[in-house]
């Protein structure tokens, strides 16, 4: 899985693979989580997190649940989280589970 | 002109200008047993034949180099004429290089200068028997379509004039064959639908197929049981039939069998019998789209086994809705597509009716043959659930829902290509969380509990419904109070409902939400509109 941070900007950035579904979240969540709390990432120096998931075609409830922890963990170090997201699908997935008002939609 | 006479081993026309060459190959022909009729010129020639008509010659012998018109010019008249006469050309050590253009031309021979006696009778023999194997050849593929005309003439005849309304797909395979759909009117109340295959695809399958059913209109009328008469075909095919074919009186291999598949439906009764035997189980599509295969697995052909191999199963009869039946041929072409056989039914129905371009099936192994019989005698055809997945799973196969996802689009797609790929993914979406759920929960990821999950379309109402039914005893859920602890909480739960009440237009649950039905609108410019395409039948 790739990241980044920018210090300038203050970003952590990851990039998802792919979908992001019941069959899959458990390893996404194992990685990101161990990404998050690996030295490098929580000693960083950002206060948002961009998660690219311009790759997914599909984000389940399962899927949901692990953005929404991803949510639960950035707040708590009183960051903010920004999906970036190409797929019009996942989108309104995002909307009707008013997910929007948890973290900022950027779609490319 | 020579006259020609009744031929013992053929006529043919000697086209030569030279008239000594002309009269070596006519002695020649004559004293080895053919009727001889020459001609000096290619334009000769072809009056002869004109005269005497093609028919009446049996074979051309023709030199190369003529004046005016050469023996190549006489192939392809010749070719254009009768493509089924044979002729030989008869050319000099100087004109070889004419070989590849007379091949071209049509001609199955050749002779090099100069001719001996035992190589002109040789060519011309092998030129006669052409001829004639073309012209049988010719003769039965006309003899084949005539009887495929009248087949296809008896099917549709079968789907017209009485009560229930059928919709019928046929795509033989070949000019006859032994796929047949009939129905039979017993008595007042009662009425007989039957699709059933015989093997092959000749004109041998065209008459078990057609003795078949006039025997079992026949018994029928004399009010003898489909039972029974079943089981009367099944000894014929092993006895009478198989001693017939192999002009022995028992017969060890199968010589011919029939797959056959009969639904009885008894208005007074209201009940539907369906007897099988070795078909494909009939697929039974009620007024809600909820679909499900009736009958008894395991069922043999009639004409393998002398026992009574015959499966009956009754179910009482729901309004509305249709029984489809289908040939294995259909099963043939699913399995092809990699989809399953309702899906492949579904696609085939669909673009009989227009509402999706016509299917591909140029490569189909087998002659396909779909009935959609509808129980609602004043129900138009196209305003009825087509079947689009009909699943049954199984607690363990949680695991691998990405696999059962991808077989549903791909069977969405294949039967509604026009589908918005908006609605295909509220379809999928929805589905994927019933079916985990139904899975993990109502079966307790136990593989011997089984969920059922469908997909099916309206074209009328323009929507798609897919439904999940599982053996649980549910759970109660309140909505609106979990939706709002889902988003204003964070907790990790419940955002699978709350997708399915977003995403699809409808949501109905019963027994606790065990059984879930959920509509999906297709917008105007999804729904799949009228296409231009020709069904045969």
């Amino acid at each position: 899985m790739n990241y980044q941070i920018n210090d300038a900007a203050k970003t952590l950035s990851i990039t998802v693979p792919g979908d992001v579904l019941s069959t899959n979240a458990d390893a996404l969540r194992e990685k990101i989580f161990g990404l998050l709390e690996s030295p490098a990432v929580r000693l960083g120096a950002w206060d948002t997190l961009s998660l690219d998931l311009s790759a997914a075609k599909m984000v389940d409830s399962v899927g949901l649940n692990l953005l929404v922890a991803l949510v639960r963990a950035v707040k708590s170090r009183q960051a903010k989280i920004r999906a970036i997201i190409k797929s019009p699908n996942i989108h309104r997935t995002l909307l009707f589970t008013r997910l929007d008002r948890e973290m900022e939609l950027v779609t490319t | 002109m020579n006259p020609p006479h009744l031929p013992e081993l053929g006529h043919l026309l000697v086209v030569d200008d030279d008239p000594s060459s002309r009269l070596f190959l006519r002695a020649t022909l004559e004293k080895r047993g053919f009727a001889v009729t020459t001609a000096e010129s290619v334009a000769q020639a072809q009056a002869r034949l004109q005269t005497g008509g093609i028919g009446a010659f049996d074979g051309v012998v023709t030199d190369y180099q003529m004046p005016g018109l050469t023996g190549l010019d006489l192939l392809l008249w010749l070719h254009e004429q009768d493509e089924g006469l044979a002729a030989v050309v008869v050319t000099a050590e100087s004109e070889k290089r004419f070989v590849t253009d007379s091949l071209r031309g049509g001609a199955c021979d050749f002779l090099e200068k100069p001719v001996s006696a035992a190589q002109l009778f040789a060519a011309a023999n092998r030129a006669v028997t052409l001829t004639r194997q073309r012209r049988q050849l010719v003769e039965t593929r006309a003899a084949a379509q005539e009887v495929g005309r009248l087949q296809l003439s008896l099917l549709d005849a079968g789907t017209h004039s009485q009560a229930l309304p059928v919709d019928l797909f046929f795509h033989p395979k070949t000019e006859a064959g032994g796929d047949f759909f009939n129905r039979f009117r017993v008595g007042t109340d009662q009425e007989i639908v039957l699709l059933a295959d015989v093997s092959g695809h000749d004109l041998k399958a065209a008459f078990v197929s057609a003795y078949f059913q006039g025997l079992l209109r026949g018994m029928l009328e004399r009010g003898t049981p489909a039972t029974e008469v079943f089981r009367f075909f099944n000894s014929f095919l092993l006895n009478e039939w198989s001693a017939a074919v192999s002009g022995r009186r028992s017969a060890a291999a199968v010589a011919t069998s029939v797959t056959a598949c009969a639904v009885m439906i008894d208005r007074a009764a209201n009940t539907a019998t369906v007897l099988t035997s070795g078909a494909p189980l009939p697929l039974w599509v009620d007024a809600e789209g909820l679909a499900g295969f009736v009958g008894e697995a395991g069922s043999f052909p009639l004409g393998w086994f002398p026992h009574d191999s015959v499966r009956s199963a009754t179910q009482p009869l729901a309004p509305g809705g249709a029984f489809w039946l289908w040939s294995d041929g259909l099963e043939a072409f699913a399995d092809q597509h990699e989809l399953g056989s309702a899906t492949a039914a579904s696609a085939l129905m669909l673009a009989h009716h227009r509402l999706r371009p016509a299917a591909d099936l140029s490569a189909a192994l087998d002659d396909i043959l779909v009935a959609r019989v509808g129980l609602a005698s004043d129900a138009p055809r196209a305003e009825d659930f087509f079947p689009l997945v009909v699943e049954e799973y199984h607690g363990g196969q949680a695991r691998s829902i990405d696999s059962l996802q991808e077989q549903w689009r791909r069977s969405l797609e294949f039967c509604l290509p026009q589908l918005s790929e908006e609605v295909s993914y509220n379809v999928l979406l929805c589905s994927r969380e019933a079916v985990i759920n139904a899975l993990q929960h109502g079966c307790a990821g136990r593989a011997d509990r089984t969920a059922r999950f469908q997909i099916s379309y309206h074209p009328a109402q323009k929507l798609i419904r897919a439904q999940v039914h599982d053996p649980g005893p549910g759970h109660r859920f309140d909505l609106a109070r979990h939706e709002v602890a889902a988003y204003e909480q964070l907790i990790d739960a419940h955002r699978g409902l709350m997708i399915m009440h977003c995403m699809a237009a409808r949501v109905v649950s019963a027994r606790n939400g065990a059984s879930l039905i959920m509509d999906f609108a297709l917008t105007p410019e999804t729904a799949a509109s009228p296409v231009n395409t020709v069904t045969k039948i």
